[in-house]
Parts: C-alpha cells; sequence; structure tokens
C-alpha cells in the first residue's frame, strides 16, 4: 500500500477517478508513421472500442477559428462516405491541443512504397490503381473530389485491397503552408493538374483528380512522375508548359494503352481528360481485360499543333532557326538518352541490391542517383527509406555485439563462479582438517585458497559489471533485444538468490523488482513469496497461535498477532526498551486446532504458540521459506516434566553458526537439529550454588574448596569452619554465580541430581550442550543475538550497560535479552560453560554468550564460542542446567 | 470448528480482502463460528470510521474514543443488530453510522458493555499513528464517510493489485500506484514515472485509465454489493468519492 501516511493516497486515488471522466476517448498506442505534413497513430477508440488510426495535422493553422470550422464541416461530410475502397474518416477530434483525423485503421504499406519494387508487376499496379479510381470514382458520384491524390495517399491492405486516404482533405494544406516557400515539407507538387498549379482556379472538379490518377499510372509504367525538377517552381514550370516525356521512351516495356491512357489523363486541358474517374477506371479496365480502350493516341502533328498554340510568338522564330538547330539537337538528344540510361540503369540495381537486402549497396546507389538528378523523386525517397533501414540494421548489429559481449562475460562469470565455489568448498575442508597449531603444505594450501577465492571474487564483480553494461547499452540501441532482455533478468534474478541466500528480504524486495523490469515471466514464476506449513502436536488438540517477527521501533524483533494471512496488527508500536515480549492470544491470531489444515504462509520469521489444558503453553519459532512446505510437529510437556523455572525448547530444525563476525562461529548449517530439551530459564544462582558448596563443606571441608567460586586463584566467596558460605563484597544470591570452572559446574549438576533423586524426582542435571545452547538463543530464524539482529548495551549485561563500573546483576536484569523460546540471560551477564568439548581441541570446553564486565560485544553474538581450560575459574564464567527428565 | 475457522478467517488460499457483502453474508449466517468470523473481519474493516466519527463527534480524548469503539464494536459482536440489517432498507454504512449514533446516545451503557466484554481486543488493521483524525474537525458524518470511503478503496486497490499481477500486467499497475497513489502534492510527473518503469509516456497515461476503470469498477461492484437498488448506488457512490 502506499507509503505515505494520513492517507494522501486516498486523494490522488480520488483525483485519478474524477479524471477517468475526462479521459479521452481515443488511446494512442503506438506511431505508424510521420511525414513532412501529418503523424500518424494507431489507436484505440475507447467508447467503440475498435482500432483506428489517428492522423494529427502538423502546422495546422488553428490559430484561424475559420479554417478550423470549414475544415470540420467538411470533414463530417466525408466521414459519411463509405466504400471499401475508401479509408473511412470516422471523426475528427481534438487531442492533446492537435487536431486529428480518427481514420479506418489500415494495415499495409502506401502505394509509394510498392511502386519500383521488382515483386511488384507493373499490371499488379494497375489494377491496383484501377481499384483505387473506383473509390475515387464513388467520391465523385457524391460530388466530392479529393484534391490530393497521390501514391502515398493510396494504402495497400494486407489482403492486397487498395485504400484511398485523406478524401477531400486537400484544402486544409490549401489553407495552411502548402504555397509557401517552405513547400518541400509538404511534399512534391508532382500530381497537381495544371489548374491547381496556377492556383488561379479554385473551381476544382472530378478531371482534377483524373490528373492526378493519370500522373499515378504514368509513375508506374515510368518508375517517375511525369513532372520533375530541382525546385517548385521547375516543377511548376513544367506542370504549365511541358508534356510529360512518352512514357515508352523511359520505359520500352510500358503496353501502348498504358501509356495512350496516362496521357490522355494527363492532358493540361481538363476538357480532353477523362470526364471522371469512373471513365477513367473503365478504360484501365478495358485494358487489363485485354478490350480495346477508347482512348486515342495523341498524334505527331496534334503535339506540334498544341506546341505551336502555346507558344505563338515563339514559333515563327523556332521555324526559322529549327534546320540549324536540329543537328545540335541530334547532338543533344544522343547525349541525354545515354544520361537517361544510366539513371534507369542505376535505378534498376539499386531495386536489385534493395530487394535481395542489400540496403547499403542500395543505398550508395540511390545516392548517386541523387546526385545525377537532384530532386528525383524515387530517389529521394528510396535513398530516405534505404538510408534508415542501413542505420536501423547498424543497431541491431552493434546491439548484437555487445549481447554478444554480455554473453561471453556472462559465460566467464559462471566459470569463476564455479571456481569460486570449489575453492570455498575446499578451503572449507582444510580449514577443518586442519588442527589451529599446524602449519605446513596443508596451512600453505589452505592460504593459497583464501587468496583465491579473494581474487575470485574480485573478477566475479568485474564480469557482473561487464555483463550488465553490455547488456544495458544494447538494449539502449535495440529496446526489444530479447537475448538482452533475458541476460538482465538472468541476472536480477541471480542477485536476487543471493539476497535470498542472506535471508535480506529487503534486498530481495528491490532485485525482485528490477528483475521485473526485463522479465517476461520466467523467472517471475520461480520466486515463492508464500510457503506451505502444517501444524501438529502431541498429544493432539493443542490450540495454535499466530505471531509474525517484525522489527520494532527498538529494531527487536518482535512478534506481533497475525491471522493466516499473516495481516493483522496491533495498533501502534509501543515497544520500547525495558519491555518484556507478552504474547496476546485471541481469536485474532488464533491458528486452528493441531492436527491443522495445511497454511498458506507469507515467507518469514514467526513465533508459534501452542496451548493445551493441563500442558505447558509451548513456544515454536519458525522460518517460512517461500515455495517449501514445512511440516512442524511439536510435542507439548506438563508442567511437572519441565520443571519449574526451566523452559521447553521443542525438538528441530534450526540454523547454527554462519556468523562470520562472531568469534569461533560454527560452519552455517540451516539443517542443525537437537531433540526436545528443558533448559534453566536463568543462569544457577549464587544462592543455589551455594547450598552445593555448603551440602560438600557439610560432609567434608576440604572437598568444599576446589569449588568456591574464584577468579583464578583468588576466592570470591569465603566458607567457615561451621561449614557455611560467607559472599565476597556486593555480591547478592540472586546474582548468577560465577567465577565457576567445568569441572564444578558438571560437579554442581552430579550434585543437583543426587538431590533430586534423593527427593523421589526421576531427572538428571547436565550442562547444555553447544548447539543447544545456541538454537535456545537464535531460535529458527538464524538471528544473530537473541533479541534480534541489532547489538544495543542497554538491551543486556555487559560491560557498558550501566553508567557504572561493571559489575553483576540479578538474573533477569535486562528484559530484552530473551531469545525467542523466553530463555533469559543468553546473551549477556556471564559466559556459560557448555557440556561438551571443543572439536579443534578436545581438551578445552565450550563457553558461550558474553560476560558482564566485557566491553567488546563480538561474545554477544549468539554463535559466538570461546574454548577454555575446564579447570579455569574466572569471574566472567558462569553456567545455566539442562534438566532431563527419566524416559518413562 | 478448527476447519471452520480456517475458511472464515479467510483460509489460507484466501487472496482478496473480503467484500462487505461477504461480511454481511457471515453475519445473516446461522453458525456461530461464521458470524463470529464476519465479525472480526467487519471490526478489522470498520474500526477506522467508527473510531473517527467516535473520536470527532462525542469524545474527549483519544483514550476515550478508542475505548468507545472498543465498547462499540463489542456491542456489535455481542448483539445481533447487524443479523437485523436488509440491504433493500439502505446502505450498510448508513445502517452502522444509525446503530453508532443510538449506540452513544448513552455512554454509560456503552462503557458498561466495555467492562463485560472481559478485556478482548478488538485489533483494527493498521497502526493509529498513520490515521489520526482531527477532533477539531468540523463534521464527524463527513470524516466517518472518508474513513469508509478510504476503507473500501483500499481493498480495492489491493484486488485489482492482484489480478493485474496474475495476469503478468503489474507494470500497469506500478504505473498507476507510482502516480495515483502519491498523495497530490508529491505528484510524479508521467515523465518521471516513464522513465522510472521504461515505458512511454503515453503508456503511462494508457496504463493509468485501464487501472483507473478498473479501481473504479471494483469500487462501484463493491458499493453495489451493500446498497438495494441503481439510484442508492449513485448516491453512494457519490457520497463516497464524488468529489
Amino acid at each position: 500500500m502506499p507509503s505515505s501516511g494520513r492517507e494522501g493516497w486516498f486523494d490522488g486515488l480520488k483525483d485519478g477517478l474524477g479524471e477517468l471522466g475526462r479521459a479521452p476517448r481515443y488511446e494512442k498506442r503506438e506511431k505508424l508513421g510521420e511525414g513532412g505534413a501529418a503523424v500518424v497513430w494507431r489507436a484505440w477508440d475507447r467508447e467503440l472500442e475498435r482500432p483506428v488510426a489517428l492522423k494529427f495535422l502538423r502546422d495546422f493553422p488553428k490559430e484561424l477559428p475559420d479554417v478550423r470550422l470549414r475544415f470540420e464541416r467538411e470533414a463530417r461530410v466525408m466521414a459519411g462516405l463509405s466504400h471499401r475502397n475508401i479509408v473511412t474518416l470516422h471523426d475528427v477530434a481534438e487531442i492533446d491541443g492537435q487536431l486529428c483525423l480518427v481514420m479506418e485503421l489500415v494495415e499495409g504499406p502506401p502505394m509509394s512504397n510498392l511502386i519500383g519494387l521488382h515483386k511488384y508487376p507493373m499490371r499488379r499496379l494497375v489494377e491496383l490503381l484501377a481499384q483505387a479510381a473506383d473509390g475515387v470514382a464513388a467520391g465523385h458520384a457524391k460530388g466530392i473530389v479529393h484534391r490530393d491524390l497521390k501514391p502515398a495517399n493510396v494504402l495497400v491492405t494486407l489482403g492486397g485491397e487498395p485504400k484511398v486516404g485523406d478524401f477531400g482533405l486537400a484544402y486544409v494544406s490549401e489553407g495552411g503552408t502548402r504555397l509557401t516557400e517552405s513547400g518541400i515539407v509538404l511534399g512534391t507538387p508532382v500530381y497537381m493538374a495544371p489548374e491547381q498549379a496556377t492556383g488561379e482556379s479554385r473551381s476544382f472538379d472530378a478531371r482534377t483528380d483524373v490528373y492526378a490518377l493519370g500522373a499515378i499510372l504514368y509513375e508506374i509504367a515510368t518508375g517517375r512522375p511525369p513532372h520533375v525538377g530541382e525546385t517548385m517552381q521547375e516543377i511548376f514550370a513544367s506542370i504549365l508548359n511541358t508534356d510529360p516525356p512518352m512514357p515508352r521512351r523511359l520505359n520500352a516495356s510500358v503496353p501502348r494503352d498504358v501509356e495512350t491512357i496516362a496521357l490522355k489523363a494527363l492532358e493540361k486541358d481538363p476538357s480532353k481528360r477523362y470526364a471522371n474517374a469512373a471513365e477513367f477506371r473503365n478504360d484501365l479496365r478495358r485494358f487489363l481485360d485485354g478490350q480495346p480502350i477508347l482512348a486515342r493516341p495523341p498524334g505527331a502533328a496534334a503535339r506540334v499543333a498544341r506546341w505551336l498554340k502555346r507558344h505563338r510568338t515563339l514559333s515563327a522564330v523556332a521555324g526559322l532557326l529549327l534546320a540549324g538547330l536540329c543537328v545540335a539537337l541530334l547532338g543533344a538528344w544522343i547525349r541525354k538518352r545515354g544520361f537517361e540510361r544510366e539513371v534507369e540503369g542505376t535505378l534498376a540495381r539499386a531495386k536489385e541490391a534493395s530487394d535481395s537486402g542489400d540496403h547499403a549497396k542500395a543505398r550508395d546507389l540511390y545516392a548517386k542517383v541523387k546526385s545525377l538528378v537532384p530532386g528525383h523523386p524515387i530517389a529521394e525517397r528510396m535513398f530516405g527509406e534505404t538510408d534508415r533501414l542501413v542505420q536501423k540494421a547498424k543497431q541491431k548489429k552493434e546491439a548484437q555485439a555487445l549481447v554478444e559481449e554480455g554473453r561471453l562475460a556472462r559465460a566467464e562469470w559462471e566459470r569463476l563462479k564455479s571456481e569460486h565455489g570449489r575453492t570455498v568448498m575446499r578451503a572449507r575442508d582444510l580449514a577443518a582438517a586442519l588442527k589451529p597449531y599446524e602449519k605446513g603444505e596443508a596451512r600453505q594450501e589452505f592460504w593459497d585458497c583464501e587468496r583465491r577465492i579473494e581474487a575470485l571474487a574480485k573478477d566475479i564483480a568485474a564480469q557482473e559489471g561487464r555483463e550488465t553494461a553490455a547488456f544495458t547499452k544494447a538494449l539502449g540501441l535495440d529496446p526489444e533485444n530479447v537475448e538482452a532482455l533475458r541476460g538482465m533478468a538472468a541476472f536480477y534474478f541471480e542477485m536476487y538468490c543471493r539476497s535470498d541466500e542472506r535471508r535480506n528480504d529487503r534486498e530481495m524486495r528491490i532485485f525482485e523488482d528490477l528483475l521485473r523490469i526485463y522479465d517476461d515471466g520466467t523467472y517471475a514464476a520461480r520466486i515463492f513469496r508464500t510457503g506451505r506449513v502444517r501444524i501438529g502436536s502431541s498429544p493432539p488438540g493443542a490450540e495454535a497461535f499466530l505471531f509474525r517477527y517484525e522489527e520494532g521501533r527498538d529494531r527487536r524483533l518482535m512478534p506481533r498477532p497475525c491471522a493466516s494471512t499473516g495481516q493483522i496488527r496491533v495498533p501502534g508500536d509501543e515497544t520500547a526498551a525495558g519491555t518484556t515480549v507478552t504474547l496476546e492470544c485471541s481469536d485474532f491470531n488464533f491458528l486452528g486446532t493441531c492436527p491443522s489444515s495445511e497454511k498458506i504462509l507469507p515467507a518469514g520469521s514467526y513465533l508459534l504458540l501452542l496451548r493445551k489444558t493441563g500442558l505447558r503453553d509451548t513456544r515454536l519459532p519458525f522460518r517460512v521459506v517461500g515455495g517449501q512446505r514445512h511440516e512442524l510437529d511439536v510435542r507439548l510437556h506438563s508442567e511437572e516434566e519441565i520443571g519449574a523455572g526451566f523452559i521447553h525448547v521443542p525438538a528441530g530444525r534450526f540454523a547454527e553458526g554462519g556468523d562470520p563476525d562472531a568469534y569461533l562461529s560454527a560452519a552455517w548449517n540451516e539443517e542443525a537439529q537437537t531433540g526436545d530439551f528443558f533448559l534453566a530459564r536463568y543462569e544457577v544462582t549464587c544462592d543455589e550454588y551455594r547450598e552445593f558448596v555448603e551440602s560438600l563443606a557439610a560432609q567434608n571441608l576440604r572437598d568444599a574448596f576446589p569449588h568456591l567460586p574464584r577468579d583464578r586463584e583468588r576466592s570470591l566467596w569465603g566458607i567457615g569452619q561451621n561449614g557455611r558460605v560467607k559472599y565476597g563484597p556486593d555480591i547478592v544470591g540472586n546474582q548468577p554465580v560465577l567465577g565457576v570452572s567445568w569441572n564444578s559446574a558438571v560437579a554442581y549438576c552430579e550434585w543437583r541430581t543426587g538431590r533430586a533423586r534423593s527427593r523421589g524426582e526421576a531427572v538428571t542435571f547436565r550442562l547444555p550442550r553447544s548447539s543447544e545452547w545456541e538454537k535456545a538463543a537464535r531460535g529458527a530464524d538464524g538471528r544473530i543475538y537473541p533479541w534480534g539482529n541489532h547489538f544495543t548495551w542497554c538491551f543486556t549485561k555487559g560491560g557498558l550497560s550501566r553508567n557504572a563500573k561493571p559489575w553483576p546483576e540479578p538474573v533477569g536484569s535486562f528484559p530484552e535479552d530473551e531469545s525467542p523460546y523466553g530463555v533469559r540471560d543468553l546473551a549477556g551477564s556471564v559466559a556459560e560453560w557448555c557440556e561438551d568439548a571443543c572439536d579443534l581441541q578436545p581438551e578445552l570446553r565450550y563457553c558461550r554468550g558474553g560476560a558482564w564486565l566485557s566491553a567488546d560485544w563480538v561474545p554477544f553474538r549468539a554463535a559466538s564460542r570461546a574454548a577454555e581450560d575446564p579447570a579455569n575459574a574466572a569471574v566472567s564464567y558462569g553456567f545455566r542446567v539442562v534438566r532431563v527428565p527419566d524416559p518413562k | 470448528m478448527a476447519d471452520s475457522f480456517d475458511t472464515t478467517l479467510g483460509g489460507a488460499d484466501r487472496r482478496f480482502p473480503d467484500t462487505t457483502w461477504q461480511i454481511v453474508t457471515r453475519l445473516h449466517a446461522t453458525g456461530d463460528a461464521e458470524y463470529r468470523a464476519g465479525m472480526e473481519l467487519l471490526c478489522r474493516r470498520y474500526w477506522k470510521p467508527i473510531y473517527t466519527w467516535v473520536r470527532i463527534a462525542c469524545a474527549r480524548s483519544n483514550e476515550d474514543a478508542k475505548d468507545l469503539t472498543q465498547a462499540f464494536l463489542l456491542w456489535l459482536v455481542g448483539g445481533d443488530a447487524l443479523r437485523r440489517y436488509v440491504p433493500e432498507k439502505g446502505s450498510f454504512r448508513g445502517y452502522i453510522k444509525l446503530l453508532l449514533k443510538r449506540f452513544v446516545q448513552d455512554q454509560a451503557d456503552a462503557m458498561n458493555a466495555l467492562k463485560r466484554g472481559g478485556g478482548v481486543k478488538v485489533v483494527p488493521l493498521e497502526s493509529l499513528e498513520e490515521f489520526e483524525p482531527d477532533p477539531r474537525a468540523a463534521d464527524p458524518e463527513k470524516a466517518f464517510d472518508r474513513a469508509w470511503a478510504v476503507g473500501i478503496a483500499k481493498d480495492a486497490v489491493e484486488r485489482v493489485r492482484e489480478r493485474f499481477k496474475a495476469r503478468g500486467r503489474e507494470i500497469q499497475f506500478r504505473a498507476y500506484e507510482a502516480y495515483d497513489l502519491s498523495p497530490p502534492a508529491e505528484k510524479p510527473t508521467y515523465a518521471k514515472i516513464a522513465e522510472q518503469l521504461r515505458i512511454g509516456e503515453s503508456d503511462v497515461r494508457n496504463h493509468l485509465f485501464t487501472v483507473r476503470r478498473e479501481i473504479q469498477e471494483e469500487i462501484r461492484a463493491e458499493i453495489a454489493r451493500t446498497v438495494g437498488n441503481p439510484s442508492e448506488l449513485e448516491e453512494e457512490w457519490n457520497a463516497l468519492f464524488g468529489s
């Protein structure tokens, strides 16, 4: 949920819902194309739920309201035009302050892309044009003139059907900028009829469109528009004054009928053209069907007459000069033929290169044509296109090279990682086999391993950097690059797994989020956020209450009541230093009666409280690992069995060792096990120990002396001739006994066992084993201290815990020093003897936990172990006992 | 009993917060365990609006407000007022408000009910620190409605979030979260979100639209379940989420 307090998010949510009512109808999805005059987007019509194309007109003079009104009014008339060969105009809308046309979405290239492609034979293009003319004819039938027909305006669907776009909208540009000098922006006026080019006549009719259709046919036949020129003026002049070259002279394979139809449509005098698009289409159909066409080719005489008519004054002079010029013209004509042939040849080769996928070659060839004939429309257009393709291919190639680099880094990483793993294992084995005092070959090998591990760690980090840098760069060039995406996802998954191993939940969330940016779902499926738990009790029927460990304000891990979904919390967070953990059991955290059904719980650390009438409440800390199934089975014991002052630590798994900052930490073992045991809640106190000493003294005073608490050789207690113990100064009875050797501690256990048995109790007392001690301190989640993962002197009895000279205090003085099971003073107070011998040096015994005078906090880490001489007694050593009832 | 608790407490498999309607259905259920579980959900969900109203309308101190809220909920749990709720007669929100007003008319009774409750804690969903109504706020009704709306919205957001996640369209929800669920003063720009999520700016807009629509539908569906007819739905909607 949103992070901000005071429900600021709710205002945001409300605003958002308010926005919803004002959300635009059209949802832009992707840019389909961009031209000089317009940008076209694929979009979704939210109201009618259909795909549409949005055409935003650039430079539309929206500051002129009358132009806009006319535009909108006429656009709505066009919107009524519906024909299979016309791109339907649905609507005119204003989006993001820009006027735009909402049109039927046509998936396919414009005809301009098809002209000049080898795979598109001329006949097929003529067929397309005939169909397009059918659409234009439908407009003409309703009195609507297109006015801006050109190959770019005819879209060809993937089904091969042409659709004429932008019907009747040419005036938009007329009202706009076409007639300005920046006309280049709008493309070329080469399809413009003479009556349009003069700009005089405003009464265009269907024949204007016929001219444009003719121009397209001309381009289909020859590969170039009928009139070309370097500047707008040249083109206009050519349109007005010159007859286009005979198509068959540019391309000998043009059928005579096509030439005739094109030239009739291109007549400068509208009355000599086809009357409308329908007539034009009919003649094209006749040609396609192999029937005779209606149009007649203009004879040579007719053309001379026409020329003379246009150039009356010149004709006289021309007549005189004609003979003289003949020779010169012939030479020029021959040179021109050669030039034209070169241009045509280059174009053909460029097409070939383009078709075979060699865009770079095609681009160079088009560039050549461009330099030969500046402004050559095909060359200009195709140069731009091929250049784009070349650039794109180049980027893809670069991206691919980077991916390759990333992959190499990854492979190298994997190799290093595997060597690292092997070396770490080897170092571990060597360390286990090495006696601490050993030098020699094995020690040298161990040192070599350590150095190698450090070097490998450095190299691994370097490869990680190299890998991510390469993939990220590749994605910059080609955001869709699947391999780069996958590479990044794999990397972050790796990081995620690593933080999982380290049990760093915060990092895990971060890497999971990063992973999801790149992941296609492959890795997300491998991340489990919940695990399954089944809880059983023996005897069955215990009620289970659930708590989830969360860090409190004082940074301790606090068990909070939670439901099986882990969602309920207590109001506020009032935990502060000096409070004990009380477990509130209510209906809210009641999980069910054991054996419970399988629960799904979010991964994390939990505490279970099991309660059954007649038996002691038992605490069971456990950790839920995502994606795993946990079976918990807890044996409950009666008060008498456990014994007053003892705490039941249930059998089962815990995480042992693995703390690199602790002294002599055991190796990390998540599968460590212990059986059920009952551990004293507090250390043995002076008063308890005193009974032992006095009971020995009663037998024989000399037997008592070796067990008197002492600091090295100095006795801390005195003993009178009457066998009564006298405490040293400032020692009080409820302090933990200190200055006890391991031997004395064991003797105490034996004495206490004997005393209990003499009273008819079938129990044995012993020292805890080192692993039992660690489990009692850490619970299941591998925490560093009994209360959590952060150290503070004020939580435990140590050298800096009070603003005074360190002195032992009564047991239980620091309520925060409590383990998940409820055992107190494990971290501080006194270091406690454990039963077992040090596995590195069997002469020594483990002694665990920090002591009241220690200003070093490392021994307080629950994984810290000290190995001491069992005969030594010092002020920092004390102990606590385990109570073992005889098996029944 | 154990098994019925598994399901009524939301059960292990529960993915979405319960809707008010599910709670109300449970309150009408005959089994006691069902009723109790329904009550628990109800307390969790409506603790805040009730507390808010009490705090502003009639309590002098924060502690009093907590006690009174506690008392009211215990009274609800103990009695059968909720069993008598009929959706056809008006919104659930209105009904709770009505009960609440009647209840606090006699505060002495109210506090006695608290004592009879024997110290059982009714635990709200969230810490109070996050939400502390201003006791000087003029209108307890408005504060109640707002807290009520917040509860509904919060659960709706959670459900929609889960749904987007399940569909593998988390990115859409994240865009929504980043923009709409930030308090108005801290709202990032579309560009910022686009950059963070590595998507286009227009994608952000579209994602917002998509998620908002689902949230709106979710909230309206939730409200629809607790009202008698469509015109009441509009009324409730405007009362809770109208600007």
